[in-house]
């Protein structure tokens, strides 16, 4: 019997699917894959922040403060842009299997994506994303121009999705939204229904409009590159195996989770209705070249953005998504 | 499980350190470093943790108005907005024994309203009451005791920073658990002016020994209490008003509030540019302490936590299979026990993320659980060997005279209140869900 | 007990004063620069407020700049805290020490300012990589597209600042040791 000590820690709670996923699929089928071996993981949970802020995920995995992590790329702009590429072609698709599927075989295809996680010290071993972004608002939004002037909490990227409408973005955190609705420093969010129902959004701004923004790639499961070359071939295997365990088990939670959340927001008294085909693609027209600005930015600091970027469209299509605007550079 | 005695022996060994006098702050990254290095047996590790805690660990917008709400208190020192309402609550209480202490608590909790960090009022009400109450006959045990209880209302009554940090944590709406704050507070601050009273009168010697042999203050006529109470109720409606109009977050509270702070002290005539200069050199002092603190406690709970302590701890108390109140029981006690020794941002990052889901398993109310949280929390800030609300005193005094211990015994009274308004509000979970 | 506010003010007039060392100096204008960033983010967040709840026009980035800004004023102004023993720590021991024994009490001093010189090493030596990192990939922080500004200052400010409190804590050291020998009060 050997016996190997693993940390795995992230910085947010296992009451986060994304989390969850960490100690209900990962750990379990790591364990379960090794069971009939000499080897046995002795793991040390670190989860919920206790051991570093989310500004420090890809940090934290690639100096070895712990062994396996939750990576949010998308708070890691400027060391991993390429990973952000879904957070610059909005409208894209909103389906979530498919952009997962999507993403995880660039990440192993491609040595362009391949080379952000080993540049930062990490093997990659499982994918993360939301379900499509929607609005939520105190007021009725059945065409664009009703968002026009109104205070909208969108924080970083999603900023440059309300290019165009009109719309104020305001910042703030999944935790400050409730608050900033409620006392009118916002007028609603761009979310989606497992991010948002937690924080219960949907007493105070009750309103939900299906636009369709789409699905995101959020980050993935990162191992520390020395600790994951230490372990047994066998080990190794054996978290690949939790990675696609995790994968898998976080992208059907989510589904399920989103699609329960949305119909209890609705028995609560949250108003559904759908932003008109038409509408949406006044939005869509109106948006600036957000993709195209990503694009050139990054191959002016030496980053193939633009092959990404096509490659990940090209993906879309493939799958069969026909992405609302069709994002080039 | 070496790596739990690692982090036992170095809580002690912090104790100690702390004892014996070295700077605290420097101290907890001395240790965070060592208990590290020893834990992993890698001391670049240690050192790279270090490097990214300095960077990371109080990067965020909600530590960034620490220094506004910092700025805030000293410039209503200046501009006499918190001598004016001390007065203003000396003179409606002047007929009762104690009345002086009773003035500091109710000042205190007015000011509460406008303030997110108890080491602004503490700071605010240093410079303020204690001179007022020496000068009165009441012991210096009690001045600065009582300034340091009752500074504790500053996060208890909205907007809090603790309360922030707990609803981010716990992901509770923040200004639901501002609503719940309100009647805690009032009862704390209701509670601490029983206790001032009964021990006015059946304790004089530990209250006043002797009368008042100076001139009474001067008459206050209806128009004078008028002009005192015209700042403060500005501030008061600025912040407030702002807050739940919607005009501005609780984290920009901080920066509107030293904005109008600073208005005033213009209108009023008591800034001119090198007084200005000298409160935001002091300000930065102020800040720099409790700042660097925050950085240091966080680099000390990382090790804790590598070290596996939460973990444990939490593993024990569920392993108890303890009833609700059992788990609340020991639950209070576990963060009392941290209060001693680390600080209270550190406290609610260790407790919050494991404690709040066994709370939800009780059917415990978050806010409920938050407002037990934060006053367990708080009394943290009044118990040695670390203890930032009398720290804060001792700072603003400068005194040599009066040490630390005095401080501390003087906040005794104030606790034993504390706990018994936590029980209260352990047992009637109503009086923080009224508003919600 | 007028004269307990004369004592702080005092202290506080001292402090905004600049000082005729050199090495103080240094400190106390890197202290100012952080004073300057604190007054300077109250500005940044009061018009981000006005903007956006009277004009429809929030000011980019504020929350974000500030989160950044404030590591920044911590690490600028250490060194001058340390300098003038602003630190927070509890006393009582060392102040019944220095009566029975000021002589050791010195000694504890440089002890204490040694654990200084040694964390603040530290972590100057665990930021010199990440600073060159960033200068060398122009690391950035913010929204690629709406705003950027480079991370390399605020890491610079952490150098700064680890290197001037390093050395404020030597001089105690030597300080301390120099009154543990001469047995000259402090
Ligand atoms: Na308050
Ligand atoms: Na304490």
């Amino acid at each position: 019997q050997t016996q190997i000590n693993i940390t795995i820690a992230a910085s947010h709670p296992t009451t986060i699917a994304w989390i969850w996923a960490m100690q209900q699929a990962l750990m379990p089928a790591v364990n379960q894959a090794l069971e009939n071996t000499r080897f046995r993981i002795r793991w040390r949970e670190a989860f919920g922040g206790t051991l570093y802020r989310f500004t420090e995920t890809r940090n934290a995995v690639k100096d070895g403060i712990t062994d396996v992590g939750f990576v949010g790329t998308l708070w890691e702009g400027s060391a991993m842009p390429l990973q952000n590429v879904t957070y610059f072609t909005p409208f894209a698709t909103d389906n979530l299997r498919l952009q997962v599927d999507v993403m995880e075989k660039m990440t192993a295809e491609m040595p362009e994506m391949q080379k952000a996680w080993t540049d930062n010290n990490m093997v990659y071993l499982g994918t993360c994303g939301t379900e499509t972004y929607d609005l939520w608002t105190t007021f009725p939004v059945r065409t664009v121009d009703d968002l026009r002037n109104r205070k909208i909490s969108a924080p970083g990227v999603s900023a440059t999705w309300l290019g165009g409408t009109g719309a104020v973005p305001v910042n703030g955190a999944l935790t400050t939204y409730y608050t900033d609705i409620q006392t009118g420093v916002s007028e609603g969010t761009m979310s989606f229904p497992s991010g948002i129902f937690p924080v219960r959004v949907h007493e105070v701004a009750k309103y939900i409009t299906k636009v369709n923004i789409g699905c995101m790639y959020v980050g993935g499961i990162g191992m520390n590159r020395q600790t994951f070359n230490r372990l047994d071939p066998v080990v190794q295997a054996a978290f690949r195996t939790g990675g696609k365990a995790y994968t898998a088990a976080l992208t059907n939670r989510v589904l399920e989770t989103s699609e329960a959340n949305m119909k209890e927001m609705v028995e609560k008294g949250a108003e559904l209705s759908v932003l008109p085909a038409a509408e949406r693609q006044r939005w869509v027209d109106g948006l600036p070249d957000i993709a195209g600005d990503w694009a050139r930015t990054n191959e002016g600091r030496g980053q193939p953005a633009k092959k990404v970027l096509a490659a990940y469209m090209d993906g879309l299509r493939a799958g069969g998504a026909t992405p609302g605007r069709a994002w080039t550079a | 499980m070496i790596e739990i005695e690692i982090g036992l022996a170095l809580i002690a060994i912090m104790a100690g350190l702390v004892l014996a006098g070295v700077p605290i702050g420097i101290g907890l990254v001395f240790l965070s470093f060592i208990g590290i290095g020893l834990i992993r047996e890698n001391w670049d590790l240690a050192g790279r943790l270090l490097a990214l805690a300095s960077y990371a660990a109080i990067s965020d917008y909600l530590f960034a108005t620490i220094p506004l709400f910092v700025l805030m208190g000293l410039l209503v020192s200046v501009s006499d907005v918190g001598k004016d309402t001390f007065e203003v609550a000396q003179h409606l209480l002047r007929r009762l024994r104690g009345g002086l202490g009773m003035a500091t608590v109710l000042a205190n909790a007015v000011f509460g309203a406008v303030t997110g960090i108890s080491i602004a009022s503490a700071a605010v009400f240093t410079k303020v009451a204690v001179p007022q109450m020496m000068r009165f006959g009441y012991t210096p045990r009690f001045a600065v005791g009582c300034v340091a209880g009752s500074s504790i209302l500053g996060m208890l009554i909205p907007p809090s920073l603790l309360l922030i940090i707990y609803g981010v944590l716990a992901e509770v709406s923040i200004g639901r658990l501002f609503l719940a704050g309100i009647v805690p507070g009032l009862v704390m601050a209701a509670g601490f002016m029983l206790m001032i009273w009964l021990l006015a009168t059946f304790r004089p010697d530990w209250v006043q020994p002797v009368s008042a042999t100076v001139a009474p203050p001067p008459e206050e006529t209806a128009r004078s209490l008028l002009m005192k109470s015209v700042p403060i109720t500005t501030l008061i409606a600025l912040v407030l008003g702002g807050l739940y109009s919607g005009y501005f977050t609780p984290t920009e509270a901080g920066a509107v509030g030293a904005f109008g702070a600073l208005v005033i002290a213009l209108v009023r005539r008591r800034l001119n540019l090198q007084k200005f200069w000298r409160i935001l050199v002091e300000t930065g002092f102020v800040s720099v302490g409790i700042l660097f603190l925050l950085i240091a406690a966080s680099m000390y709970s990382r090790m804790l936590t590598m070290a596996g302590i939460p973990a444990s701890i939490a593993d024990l108390i569920q392993a108890l299979g303890l009833g609700v109140y059992g788990f609340l029981f020991v639950y209070i006690l576990f963060v009392l026990l941290l209060g001693m020794i680390i600080d209270s941002s550190s406290i609610l990052l260790i407790v919050t993320p494991i404690a709040a889901p066994i709370a939800m398993a009780f059917n415990l109310d978050l806010i409920h659980f938050g407002i037990i949280t934060v006053i367990a929390v708080e009394v943290g800030l009044l118990t040695p060997p670390f203890g930032i609300g009398a720290f804060a005193v001792k700072a603003t005094l400068n005194d040599r005279r009066i040490g630390l211990e005095t401080i501390f015994a003087g906040c005794i009274p104030f606790i034993v209140v504390m706990l018994l308004v936590l029980a209260l509000i352990v047992a009637v979970p109503g009086l923080t869900l009224m508003f919600n | 007990m007028a004269e307990l506010d004369s004592i702080s003010d005092a202290a506080q007039e001292e402090a905004a004063r600049p000082p005729r060392d050199a090495f103080g100096l240094t400190l106390w204008l890197l202290n100012s620069l952080g004073t300057l960033m604190i007054a300077a983010m109250m500005v940044l967040i009061v018009s981000d407020v006005v903007g956006r709840s009277f004009f429809n026009a929030p000011l980019d980035g504020v929350a974000e700049i500030s989160a950044k800004l404030i590591v920044a004023i911590v690490f600028l102004q250490l060194p001058a805290a340390i300098h003038w023993q602003r630190m927070t720590r509890a006393d009582m021991f060392l102040n019944r020490l220095a009566a029975r024994s000021p002589r050791a009490a010195q000694a504890l001093e440089a002890v204490f300012a040694a654990i200084g010189v040694f964390v603040f090493w530290v972590i100057f030596d665990a930021t010199l990589p990440q600073f060159l990192d960033s200068w060398e990939q122009a690391e950035f922080f913010g929204v690629q597209g709406v705003w950027t500004l480079p991370t390399w200052p605020i890491r610079l400010a952490i150098l700064v600042g680890c290197a001037g409190a390093a050395l404020a804590s030597l001089m105690q050291v030597a300080m301390g040791l120099k009154r543990a020998f001469t047995g000259q009060p402090a």
